[in-house]
Order: structure tokens, then sequence, then C-alpha cells
């Protein structure tokens, strides 16, 4: 097991350090941030001291050396937009993506599991279709459009709830929502079709010969050989939950990385698109590490392979 | 002495230590809290950078102020910390600074302090956004204690306007980098800020004019616009500004405002088919700006023929461009064809998707407008970045021919700071190559009052006539304000908006 996290561990780090390169050389092919940073009509001596003060008028070979010396002592540079240290941009936003991200990630699986479950006890019962029809929607209604909605009907409406921000716990309702919304409907199906195909094996129908209850069936026996495919996703998911809440920091101004990101895109800024990926590339490798060991807690012949 | 004596005399003497406090203590009486939902913060908070809107609606005026301002009516120059100013020569200005006014550090608003503020701004090496406005070399020197000489290296008989733009930081500023802690003189300073989140603005104690009557201002940063009208709906913000039509109309408490800003097409003129004057007007007459501006862009503009709005002198009253007529245009078309123009070529409509909102859709609208008439158009969508090389000389010059979506404001009163970089040979935004046009801006520059207004309409009328911009839509927002407050919207509210101007209501 432990070579395995090893051989995972370098190969993932070998994976990150590419990905930095590509996006550095893409990054910079896309021009100059003074065109951006300065007013249209600046002049070509502004532009020319502007990339003089920010190291754009190096060679791209230099620049790039440059940025690898820092990265070793995990400078990444002064954020153009923010104007302070990128790392310090990108690492003020991971808590709060992370703390949402987990609390999101939380309630979809306490969502997900049971009616999954429910769903795959039945099937093609009335709950089974119900079921069914909720998990579609939630995963084909478009999360911006949700988020307004929610805007608009819970806080413009009825006044229940804050339109955005994070004042107090009452303005986390509607972002982790949202977040929760695709990963409900999709785990929902994935836990359905995963607890099926369990449920129909022989050991099942044997167990359930004898008698067994169906909570125990389901939730002791079915359910943890079913849990590979569960877990897949959902790691998958909650990936997308840390680097992607792109609607939720806009929609509600929640700080998240993935806004961060997006807008170090748009603004060329470079130097936080660089720590941004760093970043997200760290937090992706532990987040496939923890899903590795969860395999292995709950599949003892990944354990032993 | 009798005790009723001494009592009165005690009483007489505390009565009058009241009054000698009242009388001493500042016109002070800042109350309450108001909270601004806005799209975008700012990209720095250097004095010398609030030249973007983003910079200047928190900084200027708020926080910081200059020399000079001007109305936002009628875009006369009015005196702010500057009192008077005579032009001494035609290179040379003096400027007499106002008595009494502190920074918010306490620091002397002296000549010393406003010659390190404008010199600081025209550092080059600081890189500072309003040094743009400055391409005819200015500086600043100390004439005597409280008179600034301003001298400008080519006469500018507009230097009172130009230098409205330059807000004056403490002395204690660093001279050679930018600040995010910004000390000006306004009637507000900064409390607090959190990158990405907010910035606080408290009352200042100290200023120089009439107390502002909010005592603390909340900034929050909403991109999304509805969020921004949904916050004042449910009494989370005070004022949200750039509000969609949908959520302003019918809401009591919106304001329609100008942004001084005017969409406009700039036909690549030196390449065919767009050399030709009767292509270029037929590109004009081809476009409907009414369905453009109350369709497709929800009235958030109006059509124009104009590149500037009426608050500045290169206006040209009751001025009528030419009018939507897709025969005019496939005639005009078909007549330069006939004379071996190649009106078949491609011509890229060149969009750039943030130039406002709802650009890539009015982008399509023009490219079918430009095709039913008879052009070959394909579009292309790009961002700020992108945009930049169809834009700017010199990489602009090299560009295929090609229809620039571009976008322009001027608040200043004064088409110096709009004709020169739009219609002269060497403005870096212009494809014109007009000698003669040259001479006349050169002409109009160095003249003043009327003279200098006359001469920058002939110019309009000039470039107007030759197409050499095609204006499109002087774009309007809209603000939403809460029960709460008092504010009424003017020309600068865009650029500028000043929280001694927001009351609360009784």
């Amino acid at each position: 097991m432990l070579k395995f996290l090893s051989l995972r561990l370098t190969t993932s780090l070998i994976a990150l350090a590419g990905v930095m390169v590509i996006v550095f050389f893409l990054a910079r092919l896309t021009g100059s941030p003074a065109t951006l940073y300065l007013p249209a009509d600046a002049s070509v001596e502004m532009m020319e001291a502007f990339n003089r003060q920010f190291g754009y008028d190096q060679p791209i070979p230099q620049q790039f050396a440059q940025f690898v010396g820092n990265v070793f002592r995990l400078d990444f540079g002064q954020s153009l937009y923010q104007q302070r240290p990128a790392a310090v941009a990108v690492l003020s936003a991971m808590p709060q993506t992370i703390l949402l991200a987990a609390v999101a990630m939380a309630l979809t699986l306490l969502a997900a599991i049971p009616l999954g479950t429910v769903a795959a006890l039945h099937p093609h019962s009335v709950q089974d279709r119900l079921i069914t029809l909720f998990s579609l929607l939630t995963a084909s209604i478009p999360d911006f459009w949700f988020a307004l909605v929610g805007v608009l009907v819970l806080s413009v409406n009825l006044g229940l709830l804050p339109t955005s921000g994070q004042a107090s716990l009452l303005s986390w309702i509607l972002p982790v929502a949202t977040l929760m919304l695709h990963p409900v409907g999709v785990l929902t199906q994935v836990v359905r079709g995963a607890m099926l195909e369990t449920l129909n094996a022989g050991y099942v129908q044997n167990a359930r010969a004898r008698g067994y209850s169906w909570k125990r069936l389901a939730f002791r026996h079915a359910l943890r050989n079913a849990a590979l495919p569960i877990i897949t996703v959902a790691g998958d998911r909650a990936g997308g939950m840390v680097n992607g809440a792109v609607i939720v920091s806009a929609v509600f101004a929640w700080p998240g990385i993935g806004q961060v990101l997006v807008d170090a895109v748009y603004n060329r800024d470079f130097a936080v698109i660089q720590a941004g990926v760093f970043v997200v590339g760290i937090a992706v490798i532990l987040l496939n590490f923890l899903v590795d060991l969860i395999y292995a807690a709950a599949d003892p012949r990944i354990r032993i392979s | 002495m009798t005790k009723l004596g001494k009592r009165r005399i005690v009483w007489t003497l505390l009565g009058a230590q009241a009054a000698l406090a009242m009388a001493m203590a500042p016109a002070f009486a800042a109350e309450g809290s108001i909270t601004l939902a806005l799209p975008s913060e700012p990209t720095s908070l250097d004095a010398c950078d609030d030249s973007t809107n983003a910079n200047a609606r928190v900084l200027r005026g708020n926080i910081v102020e200059g020399l000079t301002r001007l109305d936002p009516q009628t875009g006369v120059v009015q005196p702010l910390l500057a009192t008077e100013w005579t032009r001494a020569d035609d290179n040379n200005w003096l400027f007499t600074i106002r008595p009494g006014v502190t920074f918010h550090d306490g620091a002397p608003l002296d000549a010393e302090a406003v010659v390190f503020g404008i010199n600081r701004s025209m550092n080059p090496d600081l890189v500072c956004q309003t040094l743009s406005l400055f391409a005819n070399k200015t500086t600043a020197s100390v004439e005597s204690e409280m008179v600034v000489r301003i001298t400008t290296e080519t006469p500018d008989p507009i230097l009172p306007a130009r230098i409205a733009y330059i807000d004056l930081p403490s002395p204690a500023t660093p001279a050679n980098a930018k600040t995010d802690t910004p000390i000006g003189t306004g009637p507000y300073q900064l409390g607090s800020r959190e990158i990405g989140q907010s910035i606080v603005l408290n009352a200042y104690a100290g200023y120089w004019g009439d107390a502002p009557a909010i005592a603390t201002a909340t900034y929050l940063w909403r991109s999304e616009p509805t969020i921004r009208a949904s916050m004042v709906k449910t009494g989370e913000a005070d004022i949200a500004i750039d509000i969609p039509f949908h959520e302003a109309e019918g809401a009591p408490n919106a304001q329609e405002y100008s942004t001084n800003s005017v969409f406009f097409l700039r036909p690549m003129l030196r390449k065919p088919p767009l050399d030709d004057v009767r292509v270029r007007q037929a590109v004009a007459a081809a476009i409907d700006k009414v369905t453009l501006t109350e369709v497709l862009m929800e009235r958030s503009g109006k059509p124009t023929d104009q590149l500037v709005t009426p608050l500045i002198n290169g206006n040209v009253p009751d001025f009528a461009g030419v009018p939507y007529d897709v025969e005019k245009a496939k005639a005009l078309l078909a007549e330069a064809k006939a004379d071996g123009v190649p009106v078949e070529t491609p011509i890229a409509l060149i969009a750039r998707t943030d130039l406002f909102s709802g650009s890539t859709e009015i982008a399509q609208a023009l490219q079918q407008m430009l095709q039913q008439a008879g052009f070959t158009v394909t579009l292309e969508a790009v961002d700020s970045v992108a945009w930049s090389p169809w834009a700017r000389k010199p990489d602009s010059l090299t560009q295929p021919v090609n229809l620039l979506m571009s976008a322009h404001d001027n608040i200043s009163g004064d088409a110096s700071l709009s004709f020169p970089n739009n219609f002269g040979s060497g403005g870096r935004l212009s494809m014109a190559d007009d000698a003669d046009l040259d001479a006349r801006l050169a002409a109009a520059a160095v003249l003043s009052g009327d003279a200098r207004t006359a001469a920058y309409r002939d110019i309009a009328r000039e470039a107007y006539a030759e197409h050499i911009v095609i204006p499109v839509a002087e774009l309007q927002s809209r603000l939403l304000l809460s029960d709460r407050v008092n504010y009424q919207s003017n020309g600068f509210t865009d650029i500028e908006l000043h929280l001694s101007e927001v009351t609360l209501r009784q």
C-alpha cells in the first residue's frame, strides 16, 4: 500500500510540474497585462515602463528561469490585480472554499445515499420514480438559474435569507444548496445503480432468503460492496467543488478559489494563475490520496494489492 | 458676594464654557452608516490610479481631492483645493492653495504637498493611470508657501480642467511606489479593507468643507447585477449601481444616468474596401441604432451620431448623422463596386466581449445588419487583451480590414481628451491619416473659449462626414436607492460617487 501511495505521489507531482510549465507558457502567450491595466490611450513609453516594472520585458526563458527559482521558495510573485503576494491571494480563498465544499459534500452524501438506496430497494415503484425524477431535475437545472431564483424567492420575496455575503449562518444556505444541486442528482443515480447491482448479487439474495432485515441488508452488506463507484464519483465531485465553485463565488460573493482563478485569467494576473494552479493541484493530489485510502478501507482487496 | 450671586456666576461661566465649546467644535455631525453594492472593487487604491471607474468611485471626491473639480452638469471648472488660478504665460499657470486644509494624517496642505502629489503622478516609472491624460509634459514647482506653479512643455489652455484628474495624496505617501493605504484631504478616510470583499470609509472629522452627513460607508463588491438590485430590495444595501433595466423598471427609487461613454465602430480605413468613404457611409446606413438600443440593449443606450456627449465642447448641437436606410447602404455599395472597390472583401467585426453588458449579442446583430446590406462580415469575439492589437498602434496598422467595436468616455468637458486620439494621425487608437485634420487638431489645442469650441465642432463635423468613427449609442446606466437615503445621480455618477452627496432620510 505504501509503495502504491509513494508511486502515486511521484506521478502526481510530475503531472503537477508539467501542468505548471504549460500554464506558465500558455499564460504568457495571451499577451502583456499592460494592455489591460493601462488606459486604452496609454503611450508606448507607459507600456514599456509597466513591462519593465513587472519584468515582462525580459525574454520568456529568463522569466521562466526566475519563476522556477522562486517556486522552490514558494514565492509566486506579486498579484497585479490584488496587489499582494499571489500565494496569499490564493491561500486566503482556500479555507472558505474547503469549508464550503466539505459541508456541501457531507450533506450531498447524507441526502444521496438514503435516496439512492430507497430507490434501489423498491425498483420501479412510486418512490423510485419520484426519487429518479428528483435526481434528474437537480442534475439538469442550471446552477446559475437556481442560485438567482433562490435569491429572488427566498431573499427578495420571502425575506428569509440574505442575498449574498457571509454575514450569518443563514448566508450559507443558498451557496451550499447551489453547490449540492448537481452532485445530489448524480450521486443519487450512482447509488441507485450500484445498489441495484449489489442487491441482485447471489450473496444478498441468500441473506434475504435467510430473513435479514432490509436495513441490515442494505446498509451493512450491500452498501459497502456498492461503495467503490460512489466513492469514485463523490471524489470527482468534491474536486469540482474545491476548484470550480465559480457560480457560488460570482452570485453570492463567496471568496472561492474558483473565482480567484477565473479573475486571474481575465486579468492576466500570471502570478495568481500559477499560485492557484499549484495550490489547487496540491489539493487535488491530497484529495486523490484520501480517495485511495477510503478505497482501501472499503475494499480489503485493494489494501492487500 | 451673595450665595445667589455666586451661583449665577457659576451658571454664567458654565453657559459661556458650553457656548465656547460649541463654537470651537468642528462642524461634524456625521451619523449613521450606508452600504453600497458596486460591480467591481478597485484595482488600485493609489490616488494616481483613480482614472478608472472602479478606482475613482471609491477614491475621488471621497478620500482624495484635486486642485479643481468639474461641474457634473456643465463640465465647467470649479475651485476645490485651489481657490483661484491664473495663466502666467502660455506654458505656466499659478494655483493658489486653499488655506486651512489638512490631510487625514494631519499634514498641512501647502505648495510643497501639492508639488509632491503632482510630480509623483507624472513620474513615468510609477506608471500612474492618470499619466495618460498628460501627453503634454507637465511639472509643478513651489512658487510660494501657498502658490504652485504648473508648467507644461507646450501651451495647454485647459490645464485647470485637466489638473482636476490629479488627486493629491499626503506627502507621507511613498514617492516611488504605489500605496494601498491612501491618505488624502477628502471628507472620508480609509477605515478598513478586506480584499475581494469590502472597503469601509469613515467620515473625516477635520474635513475643510461641509461635514458629510453619513458617518460610515461600506462598499461591497457584487459582480452579478441582479444580486446588487436584490440587496437594495432586501435592505442589505442602500445604493446599487449599474442595474439592469428589468430590475429598475417601475422601482420608485430607480434613477437613470449617463455614463458619458459612447459605443462606436472604428473602421480600418487604411485598407480596402473601408478606405472608400462610400463604403463607410454604407456601414453607417446599415445600422439600425434604434432597434439595437431599445430592444437588444434594454434601453441601456440611446442612439447617437457623435463620439462625445453634450458635456464636451466638441459635441455639435442638433447634428444628425447618416439615417438607417438599408436600401441606401446597398446603393452605396453598388456604386463603390462599379468603381472597382472590392466590396466583397470579408471584414472582421472585432467584438470586445467585456465592452459592456451584452456586447457579444450586439456584435451578432451588427453582423446580421451589415450582411443584410451586402457586406461580408466575420465575427471575432475577443477579450480586452486580445482586443488591444486590433485597437492600438502600431499593431493595429498591420491587421486585416476590420470594424473595431470600441467605447470612449470623457467627462473633462473638453474634446482634446477625445479627438486627437481618435481622429489624429498620431492617435494610438486612430486609423485616420489626414494632414489637414492633424493641423486643425493642433490649432484647436491652443485655442480657448468659444474659438476652441467652434474649432472642435468643425473637426467633429469633418470626422463624422469622413466616417473616421461610426458612433452607435451613448451608454446609459441605472442605480437603485433604498428608502433610507437620498441621492441625485448626475453626469459623473458612473465614475465619481461622492458620499458627501448622500444623506439619510429623516
